[in-house]
């Protein structure tokens, strides 16, 4: 999952509001995160307040650990959603209604849509629908970008494409209609089959989109599904490997020609 | 794949574990005869970034021209995949 930056677009938007230094005046100015007054804000402070409890909930766990090895008895089984999950989703969901329809609610629909659906599954598909239609042409988006990737897969593929072919459409900001448009990569979605007219064409436009965008994310991405779907596609001659093996002998892939090649990437860890 | 070791059939690893040891102290352990590629050697380029292998354990199964029949995470496809590949070299007289 792509890590999002919450924090800077708050902090940004204090920097930006402060005024010119004004070196006259000797008196410090007043704590500037004492109040929560953007949703960005609201919207940070809630995560902070998840990741807290998440914490305790991890803690609670390794204590039971430590107990039940103490006592002998079997290590209780551990579920990875802290059970209060459900009502942060709801918290969420309250400032996302509170703000709705304005861009204060985009933070909060963007949590919802990633993370909400381990608890609540229809919430988090009425988030990837408003952000894509309600909220398509703001710009606020931008900050969410990197995580429109996964919206296709809260709502399905089928009804994801859709959102997202519009979302690319409407979005007046290059990145977020590159991320909507990346899906369009994914093997199996939009019949990128290389070698075809149609995947020349699709191949030319997601450059394009990325060129545009001037998201370097977004443009390693592309390449790299670009290489998967061309260089690396069913019935695509293999690419030689010239290396060494585990001995220090060198060894080339090419070796092999003429046999049925399996070819195991692995590792102990 | 025991059973295949008569077969025109090669199994072959690329080994990503952060050191030879670790790697082969993994072969000694589990009974592995394959032999492996070191993914990292210094001065070149990852095997598995140039392959964008996103997940351990990725397969591909390569037919005798080296065209690519599989790839995927399971071994149990992968090994259908192979063993119809071979299948058909038989039945074709190879």
């Amino acid at each position: 999952m792509p890590t999002r930056s919450w924090i800077p677009i708050g902090l940004l938007l204090l920097v930006s509001a402060s005024p010119p230094v004004a070196p006259a005046l000797a008196a410090p100015p007043p704590p500037a995160l004492a109040t929560l007054d953007t949703p960005e804000e609201e919207c940070d402070a809630l995560i902070e307040e998840l990741d807290e409890a998440n914490q305790q909930w991890v803690d609670k766990y390794h204590a039971a650990v430590t107990e039940a090895k103490e006592a002998g008895t079997d290590i209780p089984a551990f579920s990875w959603n802290n059970p209060s999950i459900g009502s942060f989703v709801k918290r969420f969901q309250a400032f996302a209604d509170k703000y709705a329809g304005s861009d204060g609610a985009i933070p909060f629909l963007a949590w919802i849509a990633v993370e909400g659906g381990r608890s609540d599954v229809k919430l988090a598909k009425a988030a990837v629908e408003a952000l894509c239609t309600v909220h398509a042409s703001s710009e606020a988006l931008a900050d969410h970008a990197e995580s429109i990737g996964e919206w296709i897969w809260i709502v399905g593929r089928e009804r994801g494409a859709q959102l997202l072919k519009q979302l690319e459409k409407t979005s007046p900001v290059p990145a977020v209609a590159g991320w909507a448009a990346d899906y369009r990569l994914e093997p199996g979605l939009d019949g990128a089959v290389s070698g075809t007219e149609a995947f020349t064409k699709l191949k030319a436009e997601l450059l394009a989109v990325g060129e545009t965008s001037k998201d370097e994310q977004l443009i390693a991405l592309i390449t790299k599904q670009l290489r998967i779907l061309e260089v690396f596609a069913l019935g695509a001659v293999a690419p030689d490997i010239q290396g060494i093996d585990l001995d220090g002998a060198a060894f080339a892939l090419s070796d092999y020609k003429g046999k049925v090649i399996f070819l195991d990437f692995w590792g102990d860890w | 794949m025991e059973e295949l070791k008569d077969e025109p059939f090669a199994l072959i690893g690329v080994n990503s574990d952060r050191s030879v040891e670790v790697a082969k102290a993994a072969i000694e352990k589990n009974g592995l005869n394959w032999r492996s590629f070191q993914n990292s050697v210094e001065g070149k380029s990852e095997i598995s970034a140039d392959w964008c292998i996103e997940a351990w354990p990725t397969i591909l199964v390569l037919d005798k021209e080296m065209k690519i029949r599989y790839r995927g995470h399971g071994g149990e496809e992968a090994t259908v995949v192979a063993r119809e590949l071979l299948a058909s070299m038989k039945s074709s007289g190879e």
